[in-house]
């Protein structure tokens, strides 16, 4: 039963399938609660980072706290996270439903049920969150609201016509839905009096304030001067602010139990304020933890290292800011004979990574290479001892495996019937094993397959939109290990091994894909002053080769009347190409190349 | 001193050029005489060693004219006693008067434009004269008692052939030149052949085809007995253009005539590039540069480097005043070490250079090294 100083409060996050209108409809609700000025007011105002508004899409949830004015008369203290769709950043979801007693699941009344709307579907119910169903984008004319609403009724658990029905571009329906909200979603539970207890749901880094740990509270209440503890790791901090998110940090006199809002407490390190951990109140021994979130897995991991040797002691800087305000980063030192010195860093997937070296490059103006993605294998080697391999340089010599492991996937595909060909044949190319499959619709499905993660992790995505137009939809959970037949493959320049581009492939696949990497490679690698011979190659023997011709010009002829400024230009331009490739040996391998391996054709 | 006048426009050309009428010419003239005496009081004192008078072209002035443009610049400023004076000649227009007229003002050079001697090739390149006149004019030009003479070829435009160049290079062979100067192709989008070339798509002319003309021109260049001493320019021992030179080392240079462009003590500038915009700010009593900037330390490094580097005798300490090549040092002394033992570069004594064979790739062993410079 919930304490009456809390039944105003509510808690809630929107989740949905990517695209399906999330932000937006956080829009409306920021709107109609007057949480915000008309003049802060733009479309997907919580997306604030340069990255999300470029690619259009959440990349991290984002809180804030509104107020509302029922119909009841009574004031009600709302808030809402708003969580990203992209299946890479399903960590980000889950978090965010800690800090909530409600969902709002958002499905696209055009689209229908997409695989991110199960999976977030599943982690809410997991949490035993209320589920508020809403059909959004109904102003469109494909809509399909009533069908879609009774594919909610079967997936989701709810009544069909309990599912509300919005625009989020228009608002039609939004005030209905908050009312809705106040109605189904129950208040939070916890004890104002009782010893404060708060779960760190995520972090992030103020240039003024330092670490700012954003909270939702159990128990207990907190204002600043007070002294807190962090259960895992016994730090302890006095507490200089306490407040409220809004569009920015809102300081508060205190915080109570049910409250979402953050703390800034000195913490210098990050380690101290780690997301998940619990903060209780210093002065009380044997508080318990509260239950936290799964720790993320990092399903790919890449090679991180500065083109200028230099900087790497701004990205072990850099790195470690990013953490800040992004828990599912993982990364340790390492070397490599090519790239010098960097580290090896976890991602959540080829997005994540993606968006990862962008910010680093644009918030730290660090230029990187990436060395070839990897997933992690398990070898057990002949001397009986076992190996966790997620850098192929790492993969002991044949004779000394007996046998290796790669993460398996369980994947649901969901599309519409007219591209299931095409996917199974993506599937089945991939090594997967049909698992099943069920009908959401008469036209479409969703599809079950067990797939290798190595085969999925760097293109499958990709591929899966440009054989589906777009339509299908993909969600996988790791499920294990399975023996596999894998091996190293090698990439020479003149001769010599670039570490940063082995990678470890399936034998069956050795040889297409050796191939189409050196052709990819020939593409990507600009002609040197000599003739540059590209190699595949599995434990020194040679399997594929292509030639990369000598530069046979590059001299600009004249200096018209001793007008330089043309040439200056040129140079400058050349000099800013020559900046951004790796010296290899006599070889200059420029930063894409070492992606080579995303873009190479697996069909 | 930039002559911004031509009789007809060629196809592949993007210079500062004028329409030729009585009044344009006078319009000009004021300009320059306007331009000299603002510039004439930062050259006090000094004895110019080179003159250069390009284009447009040069010889579109009647003898009257060039002398008036003549005493003109002479009553301003000084040149030294063996001043290398070069006017740049469209073979067409080399007739006696004006022959008669150069030599006797003190022009001592005389660069024919001639481009090919195919006469198709002149054709599509839109030049007005036929094949046998760079021949003739170089012959009249002897009969009035020049002595140094140089020819301009291009070569790699589209559909040149080695055989066409052949031919040219074997017509120019006979000239018994001190100099010559070949310029490979480069298509410009505000010209009509390079309109046509850009709007193919990618490079017209392949690399490889360029390379190889510039093989051939090389090894008939030495076999005229003209060594290379800049990527585009050959010559006899010590025939060097010494003109082209001043740019190449950096050394300072006035400037006068719409789009001209200079290089002094420390600041560079160029000219309006149309000659009614030109003229229209000398008249309005403003000074006719749109570009100006200081040259700070670094980019007077980098322009050393960037330019000299081009030299076939490389890029050498004693070329320069003593504080630029430390700082030339300072900033590329460790890229220069990198680059040898990268086989892009050869010491000599003093300095640097880019070897022979990488002569045709130069411009990527000097983003090389400025991509690897120091602060
Ligand atoms: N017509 C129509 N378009 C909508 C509606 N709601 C959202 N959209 C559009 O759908 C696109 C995606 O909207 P977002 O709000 O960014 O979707 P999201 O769910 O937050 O996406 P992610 O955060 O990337 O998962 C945008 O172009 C919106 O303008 C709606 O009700 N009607
Ligand atoms: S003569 Fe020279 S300046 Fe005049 S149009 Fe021809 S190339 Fe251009
Ligand atoms: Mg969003």
């Amino acid at each position: 039963m919930s304490d009456p100083r809390l039944k105003n409060i509510r808690n809630f996050c929107i989740v949905a399938h990517i695209d399906h209108g999330k932000s937006t409809l956080a829009d409306r609700l920021l709107e109609v609660t007057h949480t915000l000025t008309p003049q802060q007011m733009k479309a997907q105002v919580l997306d604030d980072m340069d990255l999300e508004r470029e690619k259009g899409i959440t990349i991290k949830s984002h809180a804030i706290a509104m107020e509302w004015k029922a119909k009841d008369g009574v004031t009600y203290e709302l808030n809402l996270i708003d969580t990203p769709g992209h299946v890479d950043f399903t960590y980000e979801v889950s978090r965010a439903l800690a800090a909530c007693e409600g969902a709002i699941l958002v499905v696209d009344a055009s689209q229908g049920i997409e695989a991110q709307t199960l999976s977030n579907y599943y982690l809410a119910a997991d949490q035993k969150l209320t589920i508020v169903g809403a059909l959004n984008k109904i102003d469109l004319p494909a809509a399909r609201p009533d069908e879609i609403a009774l594919e909610i009724e079967h997936y989701a658990h709810v009544p069909a016509e309990h599912v509300a029905r919005i625009s989020a571009k228009t608002g039609f329906g939004v005030p209905e839905l908050l009312e809705q909200v106040i109605a189904d979603v129950p208040p939070p539970s916890g004890d104002p009096d009782a010893p404060f207890r708060a779960l760190i749901f995520d972090s992030k880094f103020d240039q003024y304030r330092g670490v700012v740990c954003l909270v939702r509270v159990v128990d207990g209440r907190i204002r600043s001067g007070e002294k807190i503890r962090f259960l895992s790791t016994g730090a302890m901090h006095e507490v200089t602010e306490v407040g409220k998110l809004r569009l920015k940090l809102d300081p508060a006199d205190e915080l109570h139990a049910g409250q979402v809002g953050y703390i800034v407490a000195g913490i210098k390190t990050v380690a101290d304020a780690r997301v998940g951990d619990t903060i209780v109140a210093d002065d009380i021994a044997g508080m318990e933890m509260l239950p936290g979130f799964r720790e993320t897995k990092s399903m790919v991991f890449s090679g991180l290292y500065p083109i200028d040797a230099e900087q790497y002691e701004d990205l072990k800087e850099a790195l470690a800011r990013l953490r800040l305000n992004d828990a599912s980063l993982m990364y340790e030192p390492e070397t490599s004979v090519a790239l010098g010195f960097g580290f090896r860093v976890g991602f959540l997937g080829l997005l994540h990574l993606e968006i990862i070296q962008e910010r680093l490059r644009r918030e730290f103006m660090i230029d990187l290479i990436a060395t070839t993605p990897s997933v992690v294998y398990h070898v057990l080697q002949t001397d009986g001892e076992f190996l966790k391999v997620d850098n192929p340089c790492n993969l002991p010599p044949p004779q000394n495996i007996e046998a290796i492991e790669e993460p398996m996937v369980l994947a649901h595909i969901v599309t519409p019937t007219e591209f299931l060909g095409n996917i199974l044949k993506l599937c089945q190319e991939r090594r997967g094993e049909h698992e099943g499959m069920e009908y959401i619709e008469e036209t479409r499905v969703r599809i079950a397959y067990k797939l290798p993660l190595g085969e999925i992790v760097l293109d499958f995505y990709d591929r899966l939109k440009s054989v589906s137009r777009g339509y299908a939809s993909l969600d996988y959970d790791i499920v294990g290990y399975q023996q596999s037949d894998v091996i190293k493959l090698d990439i020479l320049l003149n001769g010599e091994m670039v570490d940063a581009l082995s990678a470890i492939v399936h034998r069956s696949k050795a040889y297409t894909y050796g191939s189409s990497l050196c052709e990819k490679l020939k593409e990507l690698i600009p002609r040197q002053m000599f003739q540059v011979a590209v190699q595949a190659a599995i434990g020194g023997k040679v399997i594929a080769r292509e030639t990369i011709g000598a530069m046979r010009k590059n001299v600009i002829a004249k200096c018209y009347g001793g007008d330089i400024s043309r040439k200056r230009k040129l140079l400058e331009k050349q000099k800013e190409g020559k900046r951004r490739m790796k010296q290899i040996g006599t070889v200059e391998v420029p930063q894409e190349a070492f992606l080579a391996v995303l873009k190479v054709d697996r069909s | 001193m930039h002559v911004p006048f031509c009789a007809v426009r060629c196809h592949y050309c993007h210079f500062s050029t004028a329409a030729f009428s009585g009044d344009a010419v006078e319009r000009w003239f004021a300009g320059i005489e306007r331009e000299a005496d603002l510039r004439a009081p930062l050259a006090d004192g000094v004895a110019f060693t080179s003159l250069f008078f390009g284009g447009g072209t040069p010889s579109a002035l009647s003898s009257r004219h060039f002398r008036r443009l003549w005493d003109l610049l002479r009553a301003r400023f000084t040149l030294a006693p063996d001043a290398e004076v070069t006017l740049e000649a469209n073979p067409e227009s080399a007739k006696d008067a004006l022959l008669a007229a150069w030599r006797e003002a003190g022009v001592n050079r005389l660069s024919f434009g001639a481009q090919s001697f195919e006469p198709s090739e002149l054709r599509s390149l839109g030049r007005i004269h036929d094949e046998a006149r760079p021949v003739e004019a170089v012959a009249l030009a002897r009969a009035h008692g020049f002595e140094r003479l140089s020819l301009d070829l291009m070569y790699g435009y589209p559909g040149h052939t080695s055989a066409a160049f052949a031919r040219t290079l074997a017509r120019a062979g006979e000239l018994g030149l001190e100099h010559v100067s070949a310029y490979c192709y480069i298509p410009e989008g505000v010209t009509p052949q390079g309109e046509r070339a850009l709007a193919s798509g990618g490079p017209a002319v392949p690399d490889e085809a360029q390379a190889a003309l510039y093989e051939q021109l090389s090894e008939a260049m030495e076999g005229m007995g003209l060594a290379c001493y800049e990527t585009s320019n050959f010559c006899r021992p010590d025939a060097e253009s010494r003109h082209n030179l001043t740019y190449w080392l950096r050394r300072d240079y006035l400037a006068l005539g719409p789009s001209a462009h200079a290089c002094w003590r420390g600041e560079r500038w160029g000219n309006r590039f149309a000659t009614a915009d030109w003229a229209a700010a000398l008249e309005r009593g403003e000074d006719p540069a749109s570009e100006r900037e200081r040259s700070p330390e670094a980019s007077t490094s980098d322009e050393i480097v960037m330019l000299g580097l081009r030299l076939s005798s490389g890029l050498r300490a004693a070329d320069y005043a003593p504080s630029d090549w430390a700082s030339v040092e300072r900033r590329y002394g460790a890229a220069f070490a990198a680059a040898q033992e990268a086989g892009r570069l050869e010491s000599v004594p003093g300095g640097w250079r880019i070897p022979r064979r990488h002569r045709f790739l130069a411009d990527d062993t000097i983003a090389w090294l400025a991509a690897r410079a120091r602060g």
